[in-house]
């Protein structure tokens, strides 16, 4: 059995102003040690696939099988355990305490756990073993990008949700920080799924999903995946 | 149509900051209900003194002859000096009978214009065997009308019935009424013989009304310097002069409306400051939050007043609206320790034609206060160019703090206590706003309790006791207020540290814990700050009023103080936890703004 699968996920959002259908009918499997992209433009459904996935926010129908568990039937309680145990989040804008430093920002999310790994060794893996003691401030946004990934990785957690982890970064740093996410998926048999707008990170994955308002247009899998570095955009 | 669309974001405005807009409403509130009130007492009492003197022609002076008789002559000498109709020779004098001491009085008191008495019940004495009595007060045994009453008087023994009851506007204090003849000891009755009465009694006194009865104006200066020139004419071997400098109520009733007012002013000082002080914080804050609209709005070419003006017409209103509603707190509170005066004075009718000038002075110094800090603190942010405005606002680096170098403590912090350590020394300016405002508060509920122990150790002056209540309650709301108010804002300032922590798997109780930690750590600095804060403030204030001792505090006001104010931050916390918990996680995957 697939680690995450989705079935008929339907999201719905009502506000005084109507009903509007985000999601509808979404279905798919995704296993360990895979890198998935999510691909889509804006207002397709990106963000609220991620939030559903994150545990940030409860599907309207259908179920989310985590793990065997289906997180779409969680309350808010057993939903902030799943963010805790089961998702690391790389964020677009980096999301660092600016007023810890590196080592510190890693803390803040193994502190909470209970199988963390050690921040320390995260950080030296993404290759900031010399920038432990530096404040966000201090740090390039690549820098900071991979201080994020190290918080993600570090909490041991077996899906890595990375909202555009890219889009603030210039094309070369980008190329980096996908590289360690990539790495991450193979050598720590994770599940990395990236939610992006950019066309060309599907060559670099194993699975793309497309989707468009609100639906699944695609979803197709790559045998050979191009190497980080050849990709282009 | 631009017009009305920016007409719009001001409405958003007030909509989006309807709680920054109510808090900022109830301090000023708050700070004006008390500051008019307690100013607008002492304008009313020493006002209805004034009109009292002026009603009832208090006499200037009171002329006692040491020989025991002013003579014929002696009266009309006076009368030359100082005009017919401002003379009264009349007998006073204190008799000890059984034990109590008895002032009598005799002269025309139906029909004097000088020193008028107010008939409380029954008639002025028809026949020469009547008398009338002064009223009961705590300190003044009194009759019955139609009570028999015998006086012996240098051997002339006479029986008398009461025919009605007075207040002699000389006599107004309750507690205490020191007899002239007799040292150190009170008088028990005062009676008032007509001069219809048949009894040889000499003029032992003369009152004397000066011409011009606005000079008093509630002994001023003017006043005291013509008093004192003419008591050096007036005095001689054979006569003693009197003034209302000496007369024990009116001259007391006037000075503790002057400690109230000295009270008052000084709290004042520190209530505005401490308002002022979180207005500014506030409005600093709130042009940070609106930095990408103001940007935008530069580009867009509007001048930076016109920007500014929305924030203008809110702090304006914010400040119009909290005077308004305190005019009537301020009015009731008046009115509250007027009365709160009738339990030491017989109070003279207030007057009814208040001015409510301290209200309004008040009230606009506030509007303009509020104003300008806002158009300053405005001003500072649209001077910047537009391109500066629309990058967001660099995070402040990271700064090790004192405490890191001590690794033994540091290190055994867990981060959670390292971060908030470290934002609270991060934001300096907006720790030291925080800190100073609410040690203000502390100082101020503190000094209130103080006060209020120091009233109670001296009985006699329930009126400031009183003062010392509302002060406690308007200090303890004010007190509230700004820690509610600072919370609030810091959680507006952090949604997306709080939404990241959120989707970061923190639970509810340790996501509020992050928060609060840190208004936690500044209060309970405060509050052990403003208890030393407190008592230095106290001492100024004891000797600025001469009234009150350190010694006489209670021990448990310096812990009720610091324990109100950790309390008060409990009580903000606790409203505010829902703020925190129902933050939307979204706002993590959004751009800095």
């Amino acid at each position: 059995m697939a680690y995450l699968k989705l079935e008929h996920v339907k999201k719905v959002y009502t506000s005084q102003a109507g009903s509007y259908v985000a999601l509808d009918d979404i279905n798919f499997e995704l296993d360990k040690g895979k890198f998935v992209v999510i691909l889509g433009p804006s207002g397709a459904g990106k963000t609220t696939l991620l939030n559903l996935l994150g545990g940030m926010d409860s599907a309207t129908e259908g179920e989310i099988i985590v793990d065997d568990s289906d997180i779409a039937r969680y309350d808010k309680k057993k939903l902030t355990l799943y963010r805790r145990k089961d998702v690391g989040f790389v964020f677009q804008f980096y999301n660092l305490m600016p007023n810890l430093t590196a080592l510190e920002n890693v803390e803040l999310a193994t502190e909470i756990c209970k199988d963390a790994l050690d921040p320390k060794k995260v950080l030296e893996d993404v290759g900031l073993g010399d920038r432990l003691k530096y404040f966000p401030a201090q740090l390039s946004g690549g820098e900071q990008q991979r201080v994020s990934i190290a918080r993600a990785i570090a909490k041991n957690a077996q899906i890595l949700l990375c909202d555009e982890p890219t889009g603030a970064l210039d094309y070369n740093t980008g190329k980096n920080v996908l590289k360690i996410l990539y790495e991450v998926s193979k050598q720590q048999n994770k599940l990395v799924i990236v939610v992006t707008h950019n066309q060309a990170l599907k060559d670099m994955a194993d699975e793309v999903i497309s989707i468009k308002n609100g639906k699944i247009e695609s979803i197709v899998l790559n045998k050979n995946p191009k190497p980080i570095m050849e990709i282009e955009w | 149509m631009v017009m009305k669309k920016y007409d719009k974001t001001t409405f958003r405005l007030f909509k989006s900051q309807i709680t920054r807009f109510l808090t900022l409403i109830a301090m000023i509130f708050i700070s004006v209900s008390f500051m008019s009130g307690i100013g607008e007492s002492q304008s009313k009492i020493q006002s209805s003194l004034t009109q009292y003197y002026q009603e009832q022609n208090i006499p200037d002076f009171i002329l006692k002859s040491n020989s025991g008789n002013f003579t014929d002559e002696d009266i009309e000498n006076y009368k030359q000096q100082f005009g017919e109709d401002n003379v009264l020779p009349l007998f006073n004098l204190d008799f000890e009978i059984g034990g109590k001491i008895y002032r009598i009085y005799k002269y025309d008191i139906e029909n004097s214009q000088i020193n008028k008495l107010e008939l409380l019940d029954g008639e002025y004495p028809k026949s020469a065997n009547e008398i009338v009595v002064e009223q009961k007060k705590d300190n003044l045994y009194s009759y019955e009308i139609g009570e028999n009453v015998e006086v012996d008087l240098f051997g002339f023994k006479q029986n008398f019935t009461v025919s009605g009851i007075v207040q002699n506007p000389l006599l107004i204090n309750k507690y205490k009424e020191p007899s002239t003849n007799y040292p150190d000891r009170s008088i028990d009755y005062v009676l008032y013989l007509s001069d219809k009465t048949m009894l040889p009694l000499p003029s032992t006194d003369i009152y004397i009304k000066i011409d011009d009865r606005t000079l008093f104006e509630n002994y001023s200066g003017a006043y005291k310097d013509f008093i004192d020139n003419q008591v050096i004419t007036l005095e001689s071997n054979n006569v003693t002069v009197l003034t209302l400098y000496q007369n024990y109520g009116l001259y007391s009733l006037n000075e503790y409306a002057k400690k109230v007012g000295m009270i008052g002013v000084i709290f004042s000082v520190f209530f505005m400051l401490v308002t002022i002080l979180v207005v500014y914080s506030s409005m600093t804050r709130l042009f940070d939050e609106e930095r990408s609209q103001i940007a935008c709005l530069k580009t867009l070419g509007y001048s930076s007043l016109r920007i500014l003006s929305k924030y203008l017409l809110f702090i304006t209103l914010v400040t119009i609206i909290g005077s308004l509603l305190a005019f009537g707190v301020a009015t009731g509170l008046t009115n509250i320790l007027y009365s709160t005066f009738e339990i030491q004075f017989v109070m003279p009718p207030s007057i009814e034609t208040a001015t409510f000038l301290n209200f309004v002075m008040i009230a606009c110094a506030y509007i303009l206060v509020d104003f300008f800090v806002t158009l300053f603190t405005g001003l500072n942010i649209t001077k910047n160019k537009p391109a500066t405005l629309l990058l967001p606002k660099a995070p402040p680096s990271g700064r090790r703090t004192l405490l890191e170098k001590i690794p033994f403590i540091w290190n055994r912090l867990s981060f959670k206590y390292k971060s908030s350590f470290r934002n609270v020394f991060l934001f300096r300016s907006r720790f030291f706003m925080t800190l100073i405002s609410i040690i203000g508060s502390t100082i101020l509920v503190f000094a209130g309790l103080g006060l209020l122990d120091c009233a109670i150790a001296q009985s006699e002056l329930g009126s400031i006791e009183y003062i010392s209540v509302f002060l406690i309650v308007f200090a303890a709301l004010l007190c509230a207020l700004v820690i509610y108010n600072l919370s609030n804002i810091n959680i507006s300032e952090r949604r997306r540290e709080i939404a990241t922590l959120m989707v970061l798997g923190y639970t509810n109780r340790e996501v509020t814990g992050y928060i609060f930690r840190e208004i936690y750590i500044i209060s309970i600095i405060a509050a052990i700050l403003g208890v030393p804060l407190g008592v230095g403030f106290l001492y100024f204030l004891f000797n600025y009023i001469s009234f009150g001792a350190l010694s006489s505090v209670n021990w448990w006001s310096y812990v009720l103080a610091p324990i109100a104010t950790i309390f008060f931050t409990f009580l903000s916390t606790l409203m505010l936890r829902r703020k925190i918990t129902k933050t939307d996680m979204n706002a993590s995957l959004k751009s800095v703004e």
